[in-house]
């Protein structure tokens, strides 16, 4: 394990402080949504604060709850269904 | 420095394929570096006409259209050949590498051809090249999935050639342009068939999850930049503005990522990507305005790069650790510390991360489609947007490389060689170069827009930051839920096996009972009869032929053995023979003569 | 006079090549460079220098020495065939050391001589380069290491061809008394029936005698499976293949004096088909392989006799073709004859036993050039028959052709017996093992693909001849 290695496995180590960072780095952006903003919206409600990260946001967590607790289970067979590996 | 000759890119590499064989040692590695130079030199040299037209059947074939559209995509296919050969510098295999060749030779070809047939010839070669990659792989999965892979693509090379026949029996010419998308006739769908099925258009796009996950190490990284970007120059070159292609983008960008979430092997993931992807490119191609063309070939170019390179750093942990199974890798990041910067700077690419090229190229798409009025459809790719960036972004390298798992010791790993750090650190340093200064890429694009698009806003950073965080915060909430599972996901392939078993059992069963009675009929009459047909040549051969021909020529040999006791080693009865039988002859001459 | 250097640059290197040697000869055995080390590179340059020259045309010396295509082509083949020769002798187990450099010095005499014959158009110069080849090709039958059977076919060669020479000579003078003139040109507007100059017409058929002695057409070629089987396997190559060249030559050019119909004429074409036949018939007898190429060469020189007597462009074309066909086919067998028997022994037909093993690239090679002497296509031997069937058809020896096609049946025995030996039999344990090196083999192969690509693309080469041709016929 050279340098860069060690390295990370010290982040690693840190990672409940990197993790506020984060969730601070989140309310910064939303703030700066006030400020900064479009001119031409796409979908209409974009224009307003905070429309793309609860677009973000929800989306993500629609389609990743969809797809594995409602989807996957039914779609999902044993890795050797078709019989080629 | 521009030439007016042109060195078709594809004739390198085919040269290079066909003397691999007969190079000895180990030297020849450096040599697959020559060809994908000397296309980089070629495509930036090469000034915009119509180079090497070649007569047949009354029609004018065209190896060499060099316009704008086919110099950005053989320029990004060039400096591609060049990343994926480094990268596979160190593959023993020659096979591989000469499969390699001629796959890249066919992509060039398609990409520089002005008729279909040219095109057809190019693809067919290129689906060839291809099956080559997965089977030389050489487990029973592989060629399996090889054979699934060539029959496949052979029916959609089949579309696309009878499109063309029929199309040249309609219109008398083989010409590749533009086809109007109110003026489609049966033909031109036929054709559009045979393009989707290479595009990875939903429901003909299961054969790219089953194949390159299978494919070798190298392999799957030249496949994932030339088949499918291919497809998308055809349809941009003769399928812009049909609105299907426009709504199939779109549900196949959605499509990709609802898979991508779910799936558990790697490359199986950055598969579904490509799918995904690919539809944002269909999408551009099918609104048809000039900023989401031009967004799709950039797109284009820059999915090439940063896709290439997610596959070499899933094929760098599939070398070495040997699987590519998210369940079965996990605290990887102190052992393999390059490969994960290096796939995240393509994972960041892919997402549209500022700073990296993704993000000047995949706004542009979107921007285009908001703008041309069409709502849903970028509504439909950012959807798609929030799902890479979930499963592609961070999905993927967290459990490759974390997994909440203290550091892994028990998984071996092997160590990479240097080229395949090179290789990835070339396509990094693109996507990042692109990513910083837009014009390198802006500057090639084909379709000229009014007002250029400008990636570099407040707004548009801020936009792409807030929405890719806050999907990073819905992976966050639910990051045990989307542990991946080892369990194999229906896709439309259940279907196309279902068909191909169909067939199968259509042809076995009613042609096998046919061809019984047949071979019973045959044996019971004709076998018999012809037997003794047989029976009766022999006796007459023996008998009678042999009789006269062995007779004649131990004639004809005893009549030799008899002439040659004239040379008797005299020489005075030499030269009294060469005299007399002289005259002899002369004298008959002239009597009868 | 007319003397110009430039159109005669080919006869001018090989002069200086023979100068080379000549000095070279005077010494002993350890003077460096070694003659078999600068010897081949020079020899090829003087087939670039012909190349080179392929369009050098003129006339010279008071109108004897003519440069034309025909000439030209010819002195091509010839440097071809001297520099594979040269090839072929530099390995040879039999020639003393001290030998070697007057071995070479003489081939390269005779082949000077018959580069100059290919020019002559005028019987005394063409006799005079005659015997200029044949005095030298004289004196290297007889080398090889004490062997008696070399020095008898040295006798015979040179006996025989005294008569012959001398016969020739007789002939000319009485053509040169009843036509008042020697050159070829001038002789071709004179009359050649018996009824109007019988005296010109036994002289020409005397003077043609000894062109047949060269060529070893019946009833000329006693001497040819002696003097094959006693000389060397490396010089029997180049007496086997060169000379001929010179005979066919000056044969095509006078054979613008043999119009169809004309007794002459006929008396050529009955000699051909006797020889044919009688070599054929002869070779079908024999377990020497190099008396058996003997025969086959009597057989082969039947064979462009059908061309020369069908009196057309295409038929002169069509012998020129052959010759130069024959040449590379020739080449080809005694090369690999000369490489299989690697003491220098004379090869029967049981040496070859197993050569497909022992050797397996000379076998081929064997094979190829056994398929092409048969005229089996796709090689130059078939192309070579094929086109001679098409010149002589319909030009009044319709029955030559037959003959011609009826002894390509009988020659398949003799010829396919060489691969038969080499491919199906198995090996006996006498004598020394081949010399498989990759100077043998890459030579073997690139004379066997000389004949296939020849025999698959003969265009150029074909029209080259057609324009050669062309220009004596008018």
């Amino acid at each position: 394990m050279n340098g860069l290695g060690a390295l990370f496995e010290r982040l690693k180590a840190q990672y409940k402080v990197w993790r506020n960072i984060f969730f601070v780095i989140l309310a910064v952006l939303v703030g700066l949504n006030f400020v900064i903003n479009t001119h031409e919206p796409h979908f209409g409600l974009d224009k307003y604060p905070g429309f793309f990260a609860g677009f973000g946001l929800i989306i993500g967590l629609v389609m990743v709850l969809v797809m594995k607790k409602i989807v996957q289970p039914l779609i999902a067979r044993k890795e050797d269904f078709y019989g080629d590996i | 420095m521009a030439t007016s000759s042109f060195i078709h890119p594809a004739l390198g590499f085919l040269a290079l394929a066909l003397i691999l064989p007969f190079l000895p040692g180990r030297q020849w590695k450096w040599l697959l570096l020559l060809p994908p130079i000397i296309a980089i030199w070629s495509i930036f040299t090469v000034e915009p006409g119509v180079y090497g037209t070649i007569p047949y059947l009354g029609q004018q074939l065209i190896w060499g259209r060099v316009d704008k559209l086919s110099i950005v995509f053989a320029q990004v296919f060039a400096i591609m050949s060049l990343i994926g050969m480094v990268y596979a510098m160190h593959v023993e295999d020659k096979g591989q590498h000469i499969a390699a060749s001629l796959y890249v030779a066919g992509g060039f070809g398609c990409v520089f051809a002005g008729d279909l047939l040219t095109v057809f010839l190019f693809w067919e070669l290129m689906s060839i090249g291809s099956t080559f990659l997965v089977f030389l792989n050489r487990t029973r999965e592989s060629v399996l999935a090889g054979f699934r892979y060539f029959l496949y693509h052979t029916v959609g090379g089949l579309f696309l050639l009878a499109g063309l026949l029929l199309r040249y029996k309609a219109t008398g010419s083989f010409a590749f342009d533009l086809v109007a998308p109110t003026a489609g006739q049966y033909y031109d769908w036929l054709i559009l068939i045979g393009f989707c099925v290479n595009a990875a258009v939903v429901p003909l796009h299961a054969w790219l999850p089953d194949a390159y996950p299978r494919g070798t190490v190298t392999g799957s990284v030249f496949m994932c930049a030339f088949t499918t970007k291919t497809a998308v120059y055809v349809l941009a070159r003769g399928f812009a503005g049909w609105e299907v292609l426009a709504v199939a983008g779109t549900c196949m960008a959605v499509y990709g990522v609802l898979y991508a979430c779910i799936e558990n092997n790697a490359r199986r993931i950055l598969s579904y990507h490509i799918v995904s992807q690919v539809g944002y490119m269909v999408a551009g191609i099918g609104i048809g305005t000039a900023m989401t063309l031009n967004g799709a070939v950039a797109h284009a170019y820059a999915h090439i790069l940063y896709k290439g390179l997610l596959f070499m750093g899933a094929g760098c942990l599939l070398y070495s650790a040997g699987t590519a199974k998210l369940d079965k890798l996990g605290g990887l990041v102190a052992r393999l510390p390059w490969v994960m910067i290096l796939y995240m700077v393509a994972a960041l690419s892919i997402s549209g991360m500022p700073i990296f090229n993704g993000f000047i190229s995949k706004t542009m798409t979107i921007t285009g489609a908001a703008e041309a009025h069409r709502t849903i459809l970028a509504l439909g790719l950012e959807i798609a947007a929030v799902g890479t960036f979930i499963s592609v972004g961070i999905k993927l390298p967290y459990f490759a490389f974390w997994g909440r798992k203290p550091t892994n010791w028990e998984i071996k790993l092997k160590p990479i060689p240097a080229n395949m750090y090179v290789g990835m650190a070339l396509a990094a340093g693109l996507c990042i170069a692109q990513g910083l200064y837009p014009q390198m890429l802006y500057h090639y694009l084909p379709f000229h827009v009014e007002e250029q698009y400008v990636p570099w806003t407040a707004w548009h950073v801020l936009q792409a930051l807030l929405l890719l965080s806050f999907s990073g915060l819905a992976f966050y909430v639910l990051r045990e839920v989307i542990t991946p599972h080892a369990k194999l996901n229906l896709d439309f392939d259940y279907f196309y096996r279902l068909i191909g078993k169909g067939v199968l059992r259509l042809v076995c069963k009613p042609i096998a009972w046919i061809d019984d009675r047949w071979t019973e009929a045959y044996r019971a009459g004709g076998l018999r009869g012809l037997l003794l047909l047989a029976a009766g040549t022999v006796w007459f051969d023996k008998k009678g032929i042999d009789t006269v021909v062995d007779g004649s020529a131990y004639t004809v040999r005893n009549v030799g053995r008899v002439g040659a006791k004239v040379q008797n080693g005299s020489l005075q009865d030499y030269l009294a023979l060469a005299a007399v039988l002289a005259l002899c002859v002369f004298g008959l001459v002239w009597y009868f003569g | 006079m007319n003397f110009s250097p430039t159109l005669v640059v080919p006869e001018l290197f090989q002069f200086l090549l023979i100068m080379a040697l000549f000095i070279q000869s005077l010494g002993n055995r350890d003077w460096e460079p070694h003659v078999e080390r600068w010897l081949p590179f020079f020899a090829g340059l003087g087939l670039f220098v012909s190349i080179v020259s392929f369009k050098s045309s003129g006339v010279m010396f008071y109108d004897v020495y003519k440069l034309d295509a025909l000439s030209q082509f010819f002195k091509i083949t010839i440097a071809a065939g001297f520099f594979v020769a040269v090839l072929n002798a530099t390995r040879q187990p039999t020639l003393e050391g001290e030998k070697r450099s007057d071995y070479y010095m003489f081939l390269a005499l005779s082949a000077w001589g018959l580069m100059i014959l290919s020019s002559a158009t005028e019987l005394f110069t063409i006799y005079l380069a005659l015997e200029l080849s044949s005095y030298s090709l004289y004196t290297l039958i007889p080398l090889r290491a004490h062997d008696k059977g070399a020095a008898e076919a040295g006798i015979k060669y040179i006996l025989f061809g005294a008569v012959a020479t001398a016969l020739a000579l007789y002939g000319l003078s009485y053509v040169l008394a009843s036509q008042q003139t020697t050159y070829i040109a001038a002789l071709a507007t004179k009359s050649w029936a018996w009824a109007d100059a019988p005296m010109a017409v036994v002289g020409l058929s005397l003077f043609l005698a000894g062109m047949f002695y060269k060529l070893a057409l019946f009833p000329f070629h006693f001497w040819c499976p002696d003097v094959y089987q006693g000389t060397s396997n490396e010089t029997a190559a180049y007496v086997a293949t060169l000379p001929k060249l010179g005979a066919v030559v000056i044969l095509v050019r006078l054979a613008t004096l043999l119009k169809p119909g004309l007794e002459i004429t006929t008396t050529l074409a009955w000699l051909g088909a006797i020889s044919m036949t009688f070599g054929n018939l002869c070779a079908l007898a024999q377990k020497d392989v190099k008396r058996m190429l003997g025969f086959s060469s009597v057989a082969h020189a039947g064979y462009v006799m059908v061309g020369l007597v069908a009196g057309t462009a295409q038929g002169l074309a069509a012998a020129a073709f052959y010759a130069l066909a024959y040449v590379a086919m020739n080449l080809l067998a005694f090369w690999v004859i000369s490489r299989v028997a690697s003491d220098g022994r004379n090869l029967q037909l049981d040496d070859l036993n197993g050569l497909y093993k022992r050797a397996p690239s000379l076998a081929f090679s064997l094979g190829v050039g056994a398929f092409a002497l048969v005229g089996l296509p796709p090689t130059v031997g078939f192309i070579g028959k094929f086109f001679l069937i098409t010149a002589a058809w319909n030009q009044g020896y319709n029955w030559l052709v037959i003959t011609l096609a009826v002894n390509s049946a009988f020659a398949i025995y003799y010829y396919l017996s060489l691969v038969r030996h080499a491919y199906t039999e198995d090996t006996l344990t006498e004598g020394a093992a081949p010399d498989t090196s990759a100077f043998s083999v890459v030579g073997a192969g690139l004379l066997a693909a000389v004949v296939l690509v020849l025999g698959m693309i003969p265009a150029p080469l074909f029209e080259f001849a057609i324009a050669a041709g062309q220009g004596l016929m008018h």
